[in-house]
C-alpha cells in the first residue's frame, strides 16, 4: 500500500518538510565537470524560479550514502563552482529550499 | 520553522585528479641523468616518469617510483637528447603530466673534461689540467685552446664555451679570425662545429686578461 500524499507539505523529522507542491519541479540534468584538482563545477537545469529561496548543493566523497550540504546558491543560479579535496570521487545532488 | 524542501535532482559524480607535481628537473650525471621534482599529493601518489630519446616516441612509463620520493637517477644512457615528463598516480586516479623537460647526454669522455673547470694561465702556456688527452692548449704562441676530435664523425654538435676572469676572445670555430668577439667573464654558446674542424678559442690580440677558467660543453644538436 502506497502512501497517499496530501497537499502543503508532508513534514519529516523537526523542523524540515518536503513541499509536494514541488514534485515536479526540482533542479534536474545536474552534471559536475572537474575543474582542476581541487575544484569542480556543477550545472544544472532550473524547472521553476518561484516558491524558493535557493539552492542547496550536497555532495558525497566516495558513496552516494553520506551527502551533506556543501553550500547554498540564490534562485537562478545554473553553475556553480565548489572547492574540493584532490584524489577524490564524488557525488553531488541538488534541491531546492524555502526558509 | 526549517526549511522546506523540494525532492532531489539526479546525481552526478566525478572524480577530481591528483594535483600535478611540479620542478622538475634533469641534471646530467656521469652516464646518465639525475630526475628531481616536487610531490603535490600529500605523500599518497606514486611517480611515473616517461622518458624517450629525440627519435623515439613516449609509450610506457619508463619508471614508476613510490609514493614519498622525489628522486631518481639513471645511467648507461645513450648519446642523445633525452626528453622527460612526468606524473602522479593513486591507484587508477592520474594527475595531468608535466610539461616536457629535456636534457643532452654527453659521452662519457666529455664529462670529465667540461665538469671540471681547467686552469688557463695567462701565458697560455699550461695544458689543460681536466685531461690533456681530451683538451689541450698545445699552440701558446698564438693562444689557442685546440680540440680536433670531439665530435662524432657525421654528426654536428652545439658548443657552450664559458671564460672566467677576463680578457678579450674570439669563439671556439673554425676560422676564429672571422667570429665575434666576446669578454671575459662571459660565454660563446650555440656554434655549430662541423665535422672534423678543429675547435679552437683565441685572444683577439695581445693577451691582457687573466683566464681563470674555461669550462666547454657540446651538445648533440636539438
Amino acid at each position: 500500500m502506497g502512501i497517499r500524499l496530501g497537499i502543503g507539505g508532508l513534514k519529516i523529522g523537526s523542523g524540515s518538510s518536503v513541499n509536494w507542491s514541488w514534485a515536479t519541479r526540482y533542479p534536474s540534468n545536474v552534471v559536475l565537470t572537474v575543474l582542476s584538482s581541487t575544484s569542480i563545477r556543477v550545472t544544472h537545469t532550473n524547472n521553476g524560479t518561484q516558491d524558493f529561496t535557493g539552492i542547496s548543493y550536497e555532495i558525497s566523497p566516495a558513496d552516494q550514502l553520506h551527502f551533506t550540504e556543501n553550500t547554498t546558491a540564490a534562485p537562478g543560479t545554473t553553475s556553480k563552482d565548489l572547492t574540493v579535496s584532490a584524489d577524490t570521487l564524488y557525488y553531488v545532488r541538488l534541491r531546492y529550499y524555502k526558509d | 520553522m526549517g526549511k522546506t524542501y523540494s525532492a532531489y535532482s539526479n546525481i552526478a559524480s566525478g572524480t577530481t585528479p591528483i594535483p600535478v607535481p611540479t620542478g622538475l628537473t634533469l641534471t646530467l650525471i656521469s652516464g646518465g641523468v639525475k630526475y628531481d621534482w616536487t610531490d603535490n599529493s600529500g605523500g599518497v601518489a606514486e611517480t611515473e616518469i616517461w622518458c624517450r630519446n629525440d627519435s623515439d616516441a613516449y609509450t610506457t612509463a619508463t619508471y614508476t617510483i613510490n609514493a614519498g620520493i622525489v628522486t631518481k637517477s639513471e645511467t648507461a644512457l645513450a648519446v642523445d637528447l633525452r626528453y622527460c615528463k612526468i606524473r602522479s598516480k593513486h591507484g587508477t586516479n592520474y594527475s595531468a603530466f608535466t610539461a616536457e623537460s629535456s636534457i643532452a647526454m654527453l659521452s662519457a669522455e666529455l664529462i670529465g673534461a667540461w665538469a671540471t673547470a681547467a686552469y688557463w694561465n695567462t701565458e697560455f702556456a699550461a695544458a689543460w689540467s681536466a685531461d690533456n688527452t681530451k683538451l689541450s692548449c698545445n699552440d701558446a704562441s698564438t693562444s689557442r685552446i685546440r680540440r680536433a676530435t670531439w665530435w662524432t664523425s657525421g654528426s654536428t654538435y652545439r658548443t657552450i664555451v664559458t671564460i672566467t676572469g677576463t680578457g678579450v676572445f674570439r669563439p671556439p670555430y673554425a676560422n676564429i679570425a672571422n667570429q665575434a668577439t666576446v669578454t671575459a667573464p662571459g660565454t660563446f654558446t650555440n656554434y655549430v662545429i662541423p665535422n672534423a674542424v678543429t675547435l679552437c678559442m683565441q685572444s683577439v690580440t695581445t693577451f691582457v686578461g687573466d683566464v681563470t677558467a674555461v669550462s666547454i660543453k657540446k651538445v648533440l644538436m636539438p
